[in-house]
């Protein structure tokens, strides 16, 4: 290794580290050269092998909604007693969109495939709390066991972060919504 | 005591159209039941049908009377015939179900209420509703809070004055559960019914009530428009030197004299103030009044104002002799007061 290619200063360096550390001081020469040659150059991307997740069709929306209010097609949907009931007091929907068959699944089914664990503003324990109601996971509890003071608990230490007074996390909004949970969890029969 | 007819619900007319046979046909099926009274084929009156029209032959059937009829055409006819009357039973039976959950919600809907844009119902009219108990109702409440998928409080269920209400939406959800739950049959069934049938039953009550509140208003305006806008008891107009705001007085009040509502003749226009006055002085504007307590709150407030007790004499002679809703012990709905 050329160590003359390194000025006094590193040289001086080396020795002195070699010395302290009771170290080959070649071995410092050769690690201070390669940080010369290759601390410019960039890291090589690496590929983490990604499953890409499938949205759900239209067609494949459609079906789920249909199977759980027990019709067979949007004519006989929109004439059901039974939806009319369900989805009163929610937005107007446009049945021709996609957005609005999304926003059915995500109300009466469960969660869309991929949205499993998102992340980001509003989700909490991987959830999207604007876009799903569950308490449950986002307070990260077991609705078969948790008791009245294991949901309490939950609900102080999400407080401690979303409050609008917690400094740099406190969000009015995500707290409301946490709020909500707490409120329709947490309520007597 | 009247008979007690409620198991012929079946007319002439639709068994005939079920069977796929004219009236004229059923008419002689039924002579060949009568023709001989020691056959196997037997069809009495009172029991398996009765008259409602004994000179014209109009009969409604029992349901056993009706498989009766259909069981003898299925030995003469072809199979499909049978399955045909399985299905209209089947039918009929839904069909009669469903007007029994109508007439239940429509007995129970008081506590419908307007709120962030849904319309609430308080759990004693749920309960009643769905046939079903307090406790039984708390269960499903809690199954469905325990689920991924519970009710969201505001929005599904809220509570108002201390008093658990349940949205719409809140309330399909407990009658799913409950048609999902329940262990005897027929209550499940009636839940389900009512998943099918509630939404049009609920949405006829709140649109009833809606056009009724209008008419309301309209009353009120009209007669703000015959008062000339004018203070009845003070005789002032509202002025660019003396504002105030005018209200329609329901002389009968509106709640316990919801026939009276929407009568122009009961409405007496009054300045905001003194009729703010008169509920107070009344014991607050849920308590009922009528044309003596108006006229008593004149002569001790308003001693002056002779026009007005003419004409409140002249409304408590046209209306003084309606019950109101309480004391006359009838069923009717009562109205949120507008006045």
């Amino acid at each position: 290794m050329p160590s003359n290619q390194l000025n006094l200063l590193i040289q001086e360096e080396v020795s002195r580290l070699a010395e302290h550390h009771k170290v080959d001081s070649e071995v410092l020469l050769e690690f201070a050269q390669f940080v010369i040659e290759n601390y410019k150059k960039k890291d090589k991307a690496v590929k983490k092998p990604t499953k890409k997740i499938k949205p759900l069709s239209m067609a494949e929306l459609k079906k789920s909604v249909y199977s759980y209010f027990e019709v067979k097609n949007t004519t006989e949907l929109k004439k059901s007693g039974s939806f009319k009931m369900a989805i009163d007091g929610m937005e107007p929907m446009n049945l021709g969109l996609k957005d609005s068959w999304e926003v059915l699944y995500r109300k009466f089914i469960g969660v869309l495939p991929g949205e499993e664990q998102e992340k980001g503003y509003g989700c909490i324990n991987g959830i999207d709390i604007f876009k799903y109601f569950s308490p449950w996971q986002v307070f990260d509890l077991d609705p078969k066991s948790a008791s009245k003071e294991d949901i309490k608990k939950a609900y102080h230490a999400l407080s401690k972060t979303y409050h609008p007074d917690a400094p740099g996390t406190g969000d009015a909004k995500v707290f409301d919504r946490i709020n909500t949970m707490y409120q329709s969890i947490g309520a007597e029969a | 005591m009247a008979k007690d007819t409620s198991n012929f619900t079946i007319r002439d007319e639709d068994l005939a159209k079920a069977l796929e046979i004219t009236v004229e046909r059923l008419e002689e099926i039924i002579g060949f039941f009568e023709s001989d009274p020691n056959d196997e084929w037997e069809l009495r009156e009172k029991d398996h049908y009765i008259y409602i029209n004994r000179n014209y032959r109009e009969r409604i059937f029992a349901e056993h009377g009706a498989f009766a009829i259909a069981k003898y055409m299925d030995s003469v006819a072809p199979k499909s015939l049978w399955d045909s009357i399985i299905e209209f039973i089947t039918r009929h039976k839904e069909k009669l179900r469903n007007a029994f959950v109508r007439r239940k919600i429509h007995e129970n809907c008081s506590s419908l209420t307007l709120r962030n844009n849904r319309h609430f119902l308080s759990k004693k009219d749920a309960v009643n509703i769905f046939c079903t108990s307090y406790a039984r109702l708390n269960r499903a409440f809690d199954a469905i809070q325990s689920s991924g998928q519970p009710l969201e409080k505001f929005k599904d269920f809220d509570d108002f004055d201390g008093v658990r209400y349940y949205s719409l939406s809140g309330f399909y959800r407990l009658g799913r559960e409950l048609a999902q739950s329940l262990t005897v049959r027929d209550r499940r069934e009636w839940c389900k019914a009512l998943e099918v049938v509630g939404e049009r039953a609920f949405k006829l009550i709140i649109s009833a009530e809606e056009s009724r509140k209008k008419e309301i208003e309209r009353a009120k305006d009209a007669a703000k428009d015959r008062d000339k806008k004018t203070c009845q008891i003070t005789l002032s107009k509202s002025s660019r030197t003396h504002k105030f705001n005018l209200a329609a007085h329901h002389i009968y009040s509106d709640k316990e004299y919801p026939d009276l509502a929407a009568c122009v003749d009961n409405l007496i226009t009054l300045n905001e103030e003194i009729h703010k006055e008169f509920h107070t002085w009344n014991g607050g504007t849920r308590v009922s009044c009528t044309a003596d307590d108006m006229i008593n709150f004149i002569m001790e407030r308003y001693p002056d104002a002779e026009e007005v007790l003419l004409k409140l004499y002249k409304v408590k002679n046209v209306f003084g002799h309606h019950q109101p809703i309480a004391a006359s012990g009838s069923g009717r709905r009562s109205f949120p007061p507008a006045a």
